[in-house]
């Protein structure tokens, strides 16, 4: 399963969201934007703290990174 | 081979200026491409609050690109942000904007690409980005729920994220290299309000450390040349920002600061090639000037191609 882990005002976490939704990929958001807890959810996959992060089977992808996501979603 | 597509006008980059110009060529009946690499909204989309820009007295930052984007598409604009131009050639008699998906012929091109934050001028910026060293508050603030932070730079949007972190963080520090800032007094005024936030002015940030994350900042007074070591958690940094103008710097001039140079009427040195917005050397880089901007090029590429 793809996930998303996103704040929902950030811009880049929705362009994210935009560009699986035109390519009619499902995947799950995991929002983290209230607690610190839920945030060291982001630390723990990603070993840093910006959002967004998108985890494609092994791949951790930080940021909006077209090619990174186009690689991973060709590889699953 | 990609497809050819001949169109009106093609604008690159979709922040305020962008967006304007789409809503003014889209009315004006041309047939109008958007592209925008990054965030439709730009740097307004990062932003917390806006708080002058004229019929909103506060909006959120993504609020008002949400509209702007909303009203071009609405006037008939199309914007793509998945599309991305890999190559640029711009001459008086042809302009060609080769994406990933095609190859475009648009009779005139307004560039409104924007400026990109200035990274920190420390030497561990990029060993503790995302670790401590971040640009967007909105997006990365709540990590530090609690904690001790820090804001680095002197304009509006230094004084406007320093307010909003404050409403998350325990302490908020604006490392100040001067004595004064050069944001509005009303955004001062409302950091010297905020109780948790303390501004160090006359000192610069020269560098972050700790063991895995940023756990505490190097500073140094630039009156007295005093060094010490201050105990926090994260800097964002709000130092300025650089015109993101590398994909034409082959096909039009540039300043050495690598902007824009246009006349009143934002026009570049290529004919029916126009600048708006961040990206054009001007004095001033607000949301308002932005727009204006995007208007006076779009009026005058409606004139270009229809004369």
């Amino acid at each position: 399963m793809i996930k998303v882990y996103s704040v929902e005002w950030c811009g880049p976490c929705n362009k994210v969201k935009k560009y699986l939704d035109s390519k009619n990929v499902p995947y799950e958001v995991v929002t983290v934007a209230d607690a610190k807890e839920d945030r060291d959810i982001v630390l723990q996959v990603s070993g840093q703290r910006s959002v967004p992060v998108t985890t494609i089977n092994e791949h951790v992808i930080i940021g909006f990174d077209k090619e990174e996501i186009d690689k991973a979603l060709a590889e699953s | 081979m990609k497809p050819i597509k001949e169109i009106d006008l093609m604008i690159i980059g979709a922040g305020p200026a962008g967006l304007t110009a789409a809503i003014y060529a889209a009315r004006a009946g041309l047939q109008t491409l958007v592209l925008e690499n990054n965030i439709i909204g730009g740097q307004v989309r990062l932003s917390y609050t806006i708080e002058n820009y004229p019929g909103f007295e506060e909006i959120k930052g993504n609020e008002l690109a949400d509209k702007m984007e909303e009203q071009a598409v609405k006037a008939g604009a199309q914007i793509d942000e998945f599309d991305f131009i890999e190559k640029v050639s711009l001459k008086d008699h042809e302009k060609l904007i080769e994406t990933g998906d095609c190859l475009y012929k648009p009779q005139a091109v307004i560039i409104a690409t924007g400026a990109n934050p200035k990274k920190l001028p420390i030497p561990s910026e990029q060993k503790y980005l995302g670790k401590g060293v971040h640009y967007c508050g909105v997006c990365d603030g709540a990590s530090y729920k609690d904690e001790v932070i820090a804001v680095v730079g002197g304009g509006n949007a230094a004084l406007e994220e320093a307010v909003f972190l404050s409403k998350l963080a325990k302490k908020v520090i604006i490392i100040r290299r001067h004595n004064y800032f050069k944001g509005e007094a009303k955004a001062l005024e409302a950091v010297e309000n905020t109780p948790n936030i303390e501004i160090m002015y006359n000192w610069d940030l020269v560098d972050v450390q700790g063991e895995k994350f940023v756990d505490s900042a190097r500073i140094k007074n630039t009156q007295t040349h005093e060094v010490k070591e201050i105990a926090l958690k994260a800097v964002f940094g709000y130092i300025g920002t650089e015109p993101k103008t590398d994909l034409f710097k082959e096909s039009i001039h540039l300043t050495p600061s690598k902007y824009i140079p246009t006349n009143e009427k934002m026009e570049t040195n290529i004919k029916g090639v126009y600048a708006a917005g961040d990206v054009r050397e001007k004095e001033f880089r607000q949301i308002t000037t932005a727009v204006a901007d995007g208007t006076i090029a779009a009026l005058q590429a409606e004139k270009y191609i229809t004369k």
